[in-house]
């Protein structure tokens, strides 16, 4: 046979086009393997990603929570006894709208009797804290925490602490006078509760006054 | 040294030789049909199908197997000369040549058929029937008439078919025999049987059962088509078997050798 060379090159076309479509299928099974992989890698990017996004949306808003303390208005509910410890409520703003609005108004119970009462650590930070700023918030809790401890010795001391920044807080005056009388010294009490009814007219210092004097 | 393949080659050399003749079940089936029509009181029996189906060497089995039987003669080639053919035909029934420039009388032929009559049955089995014209066709069909000459008549299927829808044509044709192209286990059967027939066994083993789907399905069945396919497959191995060996393998036919022979031969492309 004379022509076998170039019936050996037709030969290697008609394979070539034969195995076409089955190059054709594989290169697609491939392409589609790599595009399924990719979207499963993004998808897994994406839920990382949303982890991340709520990891931080979570240490910033405990951050938000612990930056607080300048920005949260402390409110005490008025009471007729300042003795009980009231219940704080505390108003949370939106500090940061970026963080998409995770934190929500919402008003947070804090329960400081409970965690103050038992550390005494407290108000020794509170008092180093009066040293370095007289502070008649700090002069005044003082006062009354160790009135309700029933240390009269150191509430008096803390309520004329307070009495010397600022005359007008009436607790602070009602809660010497008190101290004043449970230590013993009735007339130091009444004196000077009667020098606040005085320059006050207070009705509330007129009752004690007449407590004071009945008792 | 001569290649195994050349032998193999030769085998499948277009023939209508009768001993190339393969006995197949659907052209022993064929066989037995025609010889069971030959034998019934009939005109003419019509043998058509798609050329390579197998007419002509079934018509040259049935002379041969049936030549000290009957009166049955071939005429392979079609005679288009009118002259010619009434010539052969002569020569058939008186059994002598006719002088060179004798003109037979179509009336008088007609006669003599009919004085035969009773006396003797005249089979010819007439191939390649579809080249004779309409005239000479009618003619024949005069001469089946006569009931002294039974006619075979062998022709491709046509697509319209119009040669047998024709009236009068279709009134003498008492049995029609249809061969068709082979199923692929018939066709794995020719191939083998025409091998083994020449003690060409390890060949013959080679071709596997998907070589053969692929044969099939390029040759359609045809005969021969299958025939020059085999060949050209044969060739193309005789020269790797002589050139480049390593390319040869006798265990099994290599399936570019086959997809290589279809190339050549058109029956595939690329």
């Amino acid at each position: 046979m004379y022509d076998i060379k170039p019936l050996e090159k037709e030969w290697n076309k008609y394979k070539k086009k034969q195995r076409r479509p089955y190059y054709i299928l594989i290169g697609f099974v491939l392409i589609l393997s790599v595009i399924i992989f990719i979207l499963k890698f993004k998808g897994i990017s994406l839920s990382n990603l949303n982890k991340s996004d709520t990891d931080e949306n979570i240490t910033k808003s405990s951050l938000s929570i612990n930056h607080k303390t300048k920005d949260i208005n402390v409110t005490t509910k008025p009471s007729n006894n300042p003795m009980n410890p009231d219940d704080v409520f505390v108003d949370e703003k939106v500090l940061n709208s970026s963080i998409s609005g995770n934190i929500k108004k919402s008003k947070v119970k804090i329960d400081f009797e409970i965690n103050d009462a038992n550390d005494p650590k407290i108000y020794k930070e509170i008092e180093k804290r009066f040293t370095q700023s007289p502070n008649s918030d700090d002069s005044m809790f003082l006062s009354r925490m160790y009135y309700n401890k029933k240390n009269y010795h150191k509430s008096a001391y803390w309520s004329l602490e307070t009495n010397k920044i600022n005359g007008n807080i009436e607790e602070s005056w009602l809660i010497f006078a008190k101290s004043k009388a449970k230590i013993g010294q009735k007339n130091e009490a009444i004196r000077v509760l009667s020098k606040y009814i005085n320059k006050s007219d207070s009705l509330e210092a007129k009752r004690l006054l007449k407590t004071l004097k009945n008792n | 040294m001569i290649s195994r393949y050349q032998a193999a080659k030769n085998v499948f050399v277009d023939s209508i030789d009768v001993d190339d003749y393969i006995e197949l079940d659907t052209s022993m089936a064929a066989y037995k049909q025609l010889e069971y029509s030959i034998t019934k009181p009939l005109k003419m029996i019509l043998l058509f199908g798609k050329p390579g189906t197998g007419k002509s060497i079934l018509l040259n089995r049935i002379e041969d197997k049936l030549k000290h039987q009957k009166e049955i003669h071939y005429f392979e080639t079609p005679t288009v000369n009118e002259k010619e053919f009434f010539h052969k035909l002569f020569k058939v029934l008186i059994k002598k040549d006719l002088p060179r420039n004798t003109e037979v009388n179509f009336s008088t032929l007609i006669d003599f058929c009919k004085s035969l009559r009773g006396k003797r049955e005249i089979i010819i089995l007439l191939d390649e029937a579809q080249m004779y014209d309409a005239e000479m066709m009618e003619k024949i069909r005069l001469l089946s008439d006569t009931r002294s000459i039974k006619f075979v008549v062998a022709l491709h299927k046509t697509e319209d078919e119009d040669l047998i829808a024709k009236e009068h044509f279709q009134s003498r044709i008492w049995e029609i025999i249809e061969l068709k192209n082979s199923a692929k286990d018939d066709l794995k059967t020719y191939i083998h049987k025409k091998l083994l027939k020449k003690n060409l066994f390890e060949i013959a083993n080679a071709i596997k059962d998907n070589d053969m789907k692929f044969i099939h399905k390029v040759t359609k069945g045809n005969f021969r088509e299958c025939n020059k396919l085999m060949f050209t497959i044969f060739e193309i191995s005789e020269y790797y078997d002589e050139n480049e060996p390593g390319k040869i393998s006798y265990e099994t036919m290599p399936k570019k050798i086959i997809e290589m022979a279809a190339l050549k031969l058109g029956y595939i492309n690329v």
